[in-house]
């Protein structure tokens, strides 16, 4: 199986086998159009990202072989928790948005939708101020807006407010 | 954050800007602004050149000058050509897109598979303008498609608390909201209607509604559903058990008689509904639970296929049911699916259902009726010879009942449940594994138990002792079944503490209940059923979990049995069980054999 070269941002390269590579849209646009001897440049992903990424294919056979299921082709529900415990437990909030990014960018479908997943479940226990930091996003609401939009969702805030 | 602001243009070899053909992903780089295609041009709230809030600014950065600003190690600089690809076809941002939002509070967001397809273009797209939102960046600081797939992965409480985060992720959650086609809440006990009219004003092209109530509700609820939901296809109202249903009779038939598209109408606890008159030519599926007396019951529901009416089993129930099987007989003709769960079925009942003729009958069930005999079961056999299920538990058949069952329905029945049915003993059941090849389901629940306890309560005693029969009881107890069966998937004897001994060779069986089968004997029971995956055993004895642990291990294929055993003068063979028996969490695979190399199954023993 033939082996692809991608150097990550901080110069670090990685060998990837073809047939994984080419699940990312991005590598496999650039493999089709230059030759797959060249050394592919992700200069928007970094090596840890690159790290996580690699697992993800690694766990995936894995469990294509325990499943006999071709998790790529088809998403199944079990394959999402199995991911999900082995990638929950060491990614931080801020990295898991630097790797949706990356991941997004490199267009690899099923781990995205993976990551979303998760991304979700953090996000279920999020205060609105916690996401806002999160995600970088900006409050552009007036003091108007945002006490009409309270106003009307009043309900849906009682109870206790959650982490952070 | 450290880490986001290290991400650099898209300078890549994809060409200059992203797969996704969005631009000006990143707030603090300029990018290559030409030759790329932007799919869903829409007036951009930031400059391209420089990333700043277009409102009233001028830009000061040249274009130029984006290319010199890139990082130096791009593709660019080594040995590719400039000769770039032209950027893969952007992806849609409402791939995937999931109609179905399901809003529990207690289980996540019930999305399974997401073979959606891709919608028509959401049409008020154009409206957008004005608000100014970039859809293609999506405003979560994420690309659109990814915060639309964490969106509508959120339960409600923190969907409409995403609106709150900012405009764009409101907007987001506008269009989840719209795209809805099936919903399914939960509705907290406090100021229920408003907080329900508030989420359907979000969808009105909501298709089907399931609405978990807390707290009392009445005709109010019904009335917004109808002001919110105008294609409304599927409603079910599911009540908790402190609260009160109170919507009367007419309010559902005026309900319902308005409601030009409803297919299908599900309601629990409907102790507030003394008779109704349902007029529907779109309706086909009615579930009722709950009730309590009916007088009048009108169903001019031509199209109806399925009828399920529940009654709550209580005192003073004065129904006609006669004249409730005389009506629908009359006026539904189409009706596939019956349930009746009255302690007031009869005979007499039964004939009215078989006067009727009903063409298209597959599967029937009347139960909790006593009064039901094999007489019944006869007049049933007669006039509809082609169910493929019928349920007659709590009735008074016999074997003589079940006899005749397996003379009429071999080529058809695949489900007969008879629990609770105390003149049917193991011959009998016997007699239906025998002769109906194409039984799936069989439920004998209570059946072949001590005739003197008719407590029915009895499956939750908590005695887990060995009884040991006494010899006026010793005959009625000590019973011996035996099954074979090449199609039997699922079998239930909950409660035949009659049950001495057991043996099952059904190839096909998934899922087997022995709860509270407290006298069956560990060492007469034989399990030869490799596809077993669930096995319920509460209330019955540690050595019978055990032996029922040590029989699923000895089906595996690659196991060799460890058991140390020895035979015992009376030729049986005591298997020593193992330690691990009370251990009951074994993980179950599917598809066993489209698997590669075989591997062990396990089988799940569930002890409540």
């Amino acid at each position: 199986m033939k082996k692809i070269s991608v150097r990550t941002s901080d110069g670090q390269e990685f060998e990837l086998e073809e047939n994984l590579a080419m699940e990312s849209a991005t590598i496999k646009t650039s493999l089709d159009a230059f030759s797959r001897d060249d050394i592919i440049l992700l200069p928007n992903v970094n090596s840890w990202e690159m790290v996580k990424i690699i697992e993800f294919f690694t766990k995936v056979q894995e469990l294509e072989t325990k499943f006999g299921v071709k998790f790529m082709e088809k998403k199944e529900g079990r394959f999402l928790e199995a991911f999900q415990a082995e990638f929950d437990k060491d990614l931080s909030d801020d990295n898991l948005y630097c790797l949706l990014w990356t991941v997004d960018y490199l267009g690899i479908e099923v781990l995205l939708e993976n990551l979303c997943h998760l991304m979700a479940e953090r996000t279920k226990n999020k205060t609105v101020e916690s996401c806002r930091n999160l995600f970088g996003v900006q409050h552009d609401y007036t003091p108007e807006e945002e006490a009409e939009i309270r106003e009307d969702y009043s309900w849906a805030f009682e109870g206790p407010e959650i982490e952070e | 954050m450290e880490q986001r602001h290290h991400l650099q243009p898209h300078i890549s070899s994809a060409g200059p800007t992203t797969p996704f053909g969005s631009t000006a992903t990143y707030p603090h780089a300029p990018t290559a602004s030409s030759g790329h295609k932007r799919p869903r041009t829409r007036g951009s709230y930031t400059c391209g050149r420089c990333g700043q809030p277009k409102k009233g600014h001028s830009c000061h950065v040249r274009p130029a000058d984006s290319a010199a600003e890139s990082h130096p190690d791009t593709p660019l600089s080594v040995t590719r050509t400039p000769a770039l690809p032209p950027p893969p076809p952007p992806r849609q941002p409402y791939s995937n897109l999931r109609r179905a939002l399901s809003f529990d509070d207690v289980e996540s967001s019930g999305y399974g598979d997401s073979d959606a397809q891709d919608p028509d273009p959401d049409p008020d797209l154009d409206e957008v303008e004005d608000t100014e939102v970039d859809w293609d960046r999506g405003w979560g600081g994420l690309p659109a498609s990814c915060l639309w797939e964490i969106l509508r992965r959120l339960p409600p409480p923190g969907l409409l608390s995403a609106a709150m985060v900012c405009r764009g992720w409101r907007e987001t959650t506008r269009r989840l909201w719209k795209a809805a086609e099936a919903l399914r809440l939960r509705v907290p006990a406090r100021a229920q209607v408003r907080f329900v009219r508030l989420v359907l004003h979000k969808c009105p092209n909501l298709v089907s509604l399931s609405l978990t109530i807390e707290s009392d509700v009445d005709a109010t609820m019904l009335e917004c559903i109808a002001f919110s939901c105008p294609n409304l296809e599927s409603m079910e109202i599911y009540i908790s058990e402190k609260a009160t249903n109170r919507i009367t009779g007419d309010e559902l038939s005026r309900f319902v008689a308005d409601r030009r598209l409803l297919k299908s109408l599900k309601m629990e606890g409907c102790s507030n509904i003394g008779g109704f008159a349902l007029c529907s030519s779109s309706l086909l599926t009615l579930w009722l639970s709950g009730l309590h007396s009916l007088s009048k019951m009108v169903f001019n529901c031509p199209n109806l296929k399925e009828i399920s009416i529940d009654f709550s089993r209580q005192g003073n129930d004065n129904t006609d049911l006669t004249t409730m099987v005389d009506g629908l007989g009359r006026n539904c003709p189409r009706l596939q699916n019956i349930h009746i769960a009255s302690v007031r079925l009869s005979h007499a009942v039964v004939l009215a259902l078989t006067a009727a003729q009903l063409r298209d009958l597959q599967m029937l069930s009347l139960v909790l009726g006593s009064q039901i005999t094999d007489a019944s079961v006869a007049a049933i056999a007669s006039t509809y010879p082609y169910l493929e299920l019928l349920d007659l538990s709590g009735s008074s058949i016999s074997d003589s009942g079940i006899q005749i069952i397996c003379n009429v329905f071999p080529e058809t029945l695949s489900r007969l449940l008879v629990a609770l049915c105390p003149n049917i003993t193991t011959m009998g059941i016997v007699f239906a594994t025998t002769q109906l090849p194409l039984l799936e389901l069989m439920d004998c629940g209570m059946t072949i138990c001590d005739r003197n306890s008719s407590d029915p309560t009895y499956e939750e005693s908590s005695d887990f002792q060995l009884s040991m029969p006494s010899k006026a009881k010793a005959h009625l107890i000590c019973q011996n079944l035996i099954i074979k069966h090449g199609r039997l998937k699922k079998l239930s004897l909950w409660g035949c503490s009659g049950l001495d001994a057991l043996s099952l060779s059904c190839p096909e069986l998934n899922d087997l209940n022995l709860n509270s089968c407290n006298n069956l004997h560990p060492e007469r029971l034989s399990l030869q059923c490799p596809n077993l995956e669930k096995v319920h055993a509460s209330g019955c004895q540690r050595m019978l979990i055990g032996a029922i642990h040590s029989q699923l291990n000895n089906n595996l294929a690659t196991m060799d049995s460890l058991l140390p055993c020895k035979r015992l003068a009376s030729g049986s063979k005591r298997i020593r069980v193992p330690h691990y028996m009370m251990e009951q969490s074994l993980q179950s695979y599917e598809d066993d054999k489209k698997r590669r190399r075989v591997e062990k199954r396990r089988c799940n023993v569930l002890v409540y």
